[in-house]
């Protein structure tokens, strides 16, 4: 594990100071960061196959690259990945380009480590090595107020999920006298009977500061504003990458949360509390984004809604749907990021109104039928791989007798298809009404690639399924 | 089988880029491949003389979860049939139609095939859902590329609403699935495993749903004129030839075959929704002006025989007593297939020759239109099932079975009746009209006239044989109800 986050620490560290001097060719950064997130992807099966006692598995009290750090990780570095390539088109005369990558790989840094910190400190400071690089990332796009005021929300929002994790952490060390995950969930096992409040409300408030990242309702006003304001490939990151590394921390935080219910008279109310937080994140989600005019707002809220499909697994979490649920949300977590990365990144050869979209078919032939793919993936129509995490939740959902939710969710499918094939029919069926862009190649090279995962996991998904059942379940 | 279409449609695209021409060869190609594997399919279920599935694949598709497990009986059989037959229909009567985009037309066309295919093969819930889905983008691409002026809200709509229900459907799958001793999406396993009863009725209730919006079963039918209307042509012959047929077969091999005592139970209010639909598609057709709306409210007529009949003939097995009603069904699948595909094409050709296709306006069809009208007589004879046709003999099965099973039911012998009052009214206004002098006529050529005689030849065989077709359904009638009466 040392060896991958030195992989793109070291790059990460020595892109900007080499760039200060004049002989460093700028234009190579792009590569190099790129080269890094490829080459930590190749090391990420090796960990895996290395088994808990590999050279590169780091049991300490702090990190452990378990099954939820691994599927994290292998989402976020093809996340980042991604966006790397699809940003080198644009960043290639910007003055600043080396600062932009080297953020890009602190980022990812940051998203791993907190997928697998088992340390409240060390999630926090992870936390905060994943967030801060995104804020700048955010407002980079120089001289537009809208990148300026994305940034400055988003920046609002993050201080609020740390100052909420951090209270909790704080609450948490008093109780358990150490900030160590397993010691947390000793004392949460052992004392919370004594005094249930003070427990659940500590994890209420480490959950609702991860819930921030997360952008459930009622926590997700900032995201909209923020997707909307950046780059695109900015927006990739945060929407399909740091979002989901809140997952990563708030997985396990839910273990410490069942613990507490087990004990306590809050019993039900507990799943029952994040099973109504799914639903409602769904439903506004949806709702919303049928609204919307601008093409990025709209992604930016149907991934609210996916976050909240994502939520049915943690809400499962302690019921006969468990397992089910566990893959389900790895399903999603790496299906989703490449999809929703993949629309985002779209974005580059298309515009973000949807007077760009109309008629995209004709100015921009293979952006309009990646994008296509990408949007009924979201929808989770087979046979494209969007529909393979939602059946493991859905799944999850009716074993843990959660039927209601299962429906809700389901209904919700027909509600989402209609804004996704809206856009559809805007690319397939409209006549074109603003001049077109040019398809940027480096552009679709990432929606090649993306295209190509989501059809062939689409209908092969069993590789994903057997290694993510294998994971197993929470440490 | 499966592979045939699905790299067909690829090839054709490929082979397109090259020229234009090839993508229709390509297509006419792999359509004629499939409808000859499946012609020998259906041979194959014929002589086999049994009931049960054969030429049965199982590979491990998701670990664990989901096999790939493929089979054909008597029920799946004759629809794979119409799926290969009528793509091939509509591959040679799109030459003429589609001129925009034809190697994307050409392959969709061929994936559309593939997914029909693997709908009738499927034998595990899931891949069923998989397939069932993958069928409705095509269609989606279809209506709202190639279709008429208001093609846009058209596709919308067909989509939205083929999707609500098949959310509706999935979750009756997944209900079903948690709810029986060992859980398993395979079909045939599910089949001999007890469920609480209240299981069987919400699953049933939930796919009957998912597919009556197909079928389309009224009050959810609604998508369905809009989808015929602004569809061009072949599509609409594989909308009403094809697509509807999904909704029957869904009906036949899940509320049927699966929930059986459900159906049994509650066969009365299944069978009102089946009524209701002849009725009302029927009495609509009545007063529609539009010939192509006309005909898009006969396949909804028509459909209701398919509900009246598979209830009814189920209700009937456990009564020991003969039934016609589930081979009924099938075999009015299989004829309406034909039938509305040759009654579409000719409303394409009218459309063609006036430019409208209002029956108000077109007259005097037979002085300048030999052949068209010809067509269209025995078009509109085969949809409103008279004697002649195999029309005839399905109809007449499903309302014996319904007078069976019921003596209310007589009054469904007025459907046929107010079918046949407007197709032939329609004769009447369109071809035995005196001749107009405003308007240009124009016959179709010979070749053309042979092609949409085509659609009727398997109805004349039919009648005259149709054993051919009932034996290898009586062998899905018998796994119904194992040892009750074929």
């Amino acid at each position: 594990m040392i060896i991958l986050i030195a992989t793109l620490a070291l790059p990460a560290t020595l892109l900007p100071l080499l760039a200060t001097f004049s002989w460093f060719p700028r234009r190579i950064s792009s590569l190099v960061a790129v080269g890094a997130l490829l080459l930590a992807l190749v090391e990420l099966p090796f960990i895996l196959i290395e088994g808990p006692h590999g050279i590169w598995y780091y049991p300490t009290n702090l990190v452990s690259f378990d099954g939820i750090a691994f599927a994290f990780s292998v989402t976020v570095i093809t996340v980042s990945t991604m966006a790397a390539v699809g940003s080198a088109g644009f960043m290639k005369d910007e003055s600043n380009s080396a600062i932009y990558y080297s953020l890009i790989l602190f980022t990812t840094i940051g998203m791993i480590l907190v997928s697998s910190s088992t340390d409240l400190i060390f999630l926090l400071v992870s936390w905060e090595l994943m967030t801060v690089p995104t804020f700048v990332l955010v407002a980079m796009k120089r001289g537009d107020r809208r990148s300026s005021e994305a940034a400055m929300k988003y920046f609002l929002a993050a201080a609020l999920s740390a100052a909420l994790i951090l209270f909790g952490l704080s609450f948490a060390y008093g109780l358990a006298g150490s900030t160590s995950f397993s010691a947390v969930a000793s004392a949460f096992a052992n004392n919370a009977r004594s005094a249930p409040a003070i427990y659940l409300l500590t994890a209420a408030l480490l959950l609702s500061g991860f819930a921030v990242k997360m952008a459930i309702v009622p926590f997700h006003f900032w995201l909209p504003d923020t997707l909307q304001g950046g780059f695109p490939q900015v927006s990739a990151i945060l929407a399909a990458g740091s979002k989901k590394a809140g997952f990563a921390a708030a997985i396990r935080i839910t273990l410490a949360l069942l613990l507490v219910s087990r004990f306590s008279s809050f019993s039900v109310s507990w799943q029952l509390a994040l099973a109504l937080a799914a639903a409602a994140t769904i439903t506004w989600g949806n709702v919303a984004a049928l609204t919307q005019s601008s093409i990025s707002r709209m992604l930016a809220y149907s991934s609210i809604a996916q976050a909240g499909y994502i939520m049915i697994g943690l809400a499962v979490q302690g019921t006969a749907g468990a397992a089910l649920g566990l893959i389900g949300i790895f399903l999603q977590v790496l299906f989703h990021g490449v999809m929703k990365g993949s629309a985002f990144i779209s974005l580059e050869n298309v515009g973000d109104s949807m007077e760009d979209l109309s008629g995209l078919y004709r100015k921009a032939p293979f952006t309009s039928v990646a994008l296509a793919v990408s949007l009924f993936s979201l929808a989770g129509l087979p046979p494209l791989n969007g529909f393979w995490g939602k059946l493991y939740l859905f799944l999850g959902a009716v074993q843990g007798s959660l039927w209601w939710l299962a429906a809700v969710a389901l209904a919700n499918s027909a509600i989402a298809l209609a804004y996704y094939s809206y856009l559809a029919k805007r690319m397939f069926f409209d006549e074109p009404v603003t001049a077109s862009r040019k398809e940027r190649l480096e552009v679709v090279a990432v929606l090649a690639f993306s295209t190509a995962f989501i059809v062939i996991t689409g209908f092969y998904p069993s590789p994903f399924i057997t290694v993510f059942s294998r994971l197993g379940g929470l440490p | 089988m499966l592979l045939l279409p699905a790299a067909g449609a690829a090839i054709t695209y490929i082979a397109g880029r090259a020229k234009e021409s090839y993508a229709k060869f390509g297509a006419v190609g792999f359509s004629a491949l499939e409808l000859l594997l499946s012609v020998y399919v259906f041979g194959s279920v014929y002589l086999a003389h049994a009931s049960g599935f054969i030429f049965q694949e199982q590979y491990p598709w998701i670990p664990g979860l989901i096999t790939y497990h493929v089979g054909v009986d008597g029920l799946g059989a004759p629809l794979l049939v119409i799926a290969a037959g009528l793509t091939l229909f509509a591959v040679l009567g799109s030459f003429s139609e589609i001129q925009a985009m034809q190697r994307a037309y050409y392959s969709l066309l061929l994936l559309f095939l593939a997914a029909t295919v693997g709908v009738f093969i499927s034998l595990n819930l899931i891949l069923f859902y998989f397939f069932w889905d993958a069928s409705l983008l095509p269609m989606f691409f279809f209506i709202g590329i190639w279709g008429g002026p208001n093609r846009k809200y058209a596709a919308m709509k067909f989509l939205l609403f083929t999707y609500g229900g098949s959310v509706a459907m999935l979750l009756g799958f997944l209900v079903y699935y948690f709810s029986v001793p060992s859980p398993t999406f395979d079909f045939i396993q599910l089949l001999g495993q007890p469920v609480p009863f209240w299981v069987a009725t919400l699953s049933s209730a939930l796919t009957f749903v998912g597919f009556g919006v197909k079928l389309p079963m009224v009050p959810i039918h609604s998508w369905l004129p809009d989808a015929h209307v602004e569809a061009p042509t072949p599509i609409s012959v594989l909308l009403a030839g094809l697509l509807l047929k999904l909704g029957g077969y869904g009906i036949l091999r899940f509320n049927i075959e699966l929930f059986t005592s459900v159906a049994i139970k509650y066969a009365w209010v299944f069978i009102a929704f089946g009524v209701l639909t002849m009725f009302y598609g029927a009495i609509v057709a009545l007063r529609q002006t539009d010939m192509k709306r006309m005909v898009a409210f006969t396949s909804i007529n028509h459909m209701g025989f398919v509900i009246l009949g598979a209830f009814t003939g189920l209700a009937l097995l456990t009564g020991a007593s003969v039934s016609y009603g589930i081979e009924g069904a099938v075999f009015q699948m299989f004829n309406h297939a034909f039938a509305i595909g040759l009654m579409f094409t000719l409303t394409g050709v009218v459309k063609h020759v006036f430019g409208t296709r209002d029956m108000r306006v077109v007259r005097g069809m037979r002085y300048a239109m030999p052949l068209t009208s010809v067509a269209m007589g025995v078009g509109a004879l085969a949809a409103m099932g008279a004697p002649l046709f195999s029309s005839f003999l399905s109809e007449f099965m499903v309302i014996y079975g319904g007078i069976h099973f019921s003596p209310w039911l007589w009054v469904v012998v007025f459907v046929p009746g107010i079918t046949a009052a407007y197709l032939l009214w329609m004769l009447k206004r369109m071809v035995f009209s005196e001749r107009s002098q405003e308007m240009q006529y124009q016959d179709v050529h010979s070749g053309f006239f042979l092609y949409m005689l085509m659609y009727i030849v398997p109805l004349v065989i039919l009648i005259v044989l149709p054993g051919l077709l009932l034996g290898p359904v009586a062998g899905f009638v018998s796994e119904v109800t194992p040892g009750g009466v074929g």
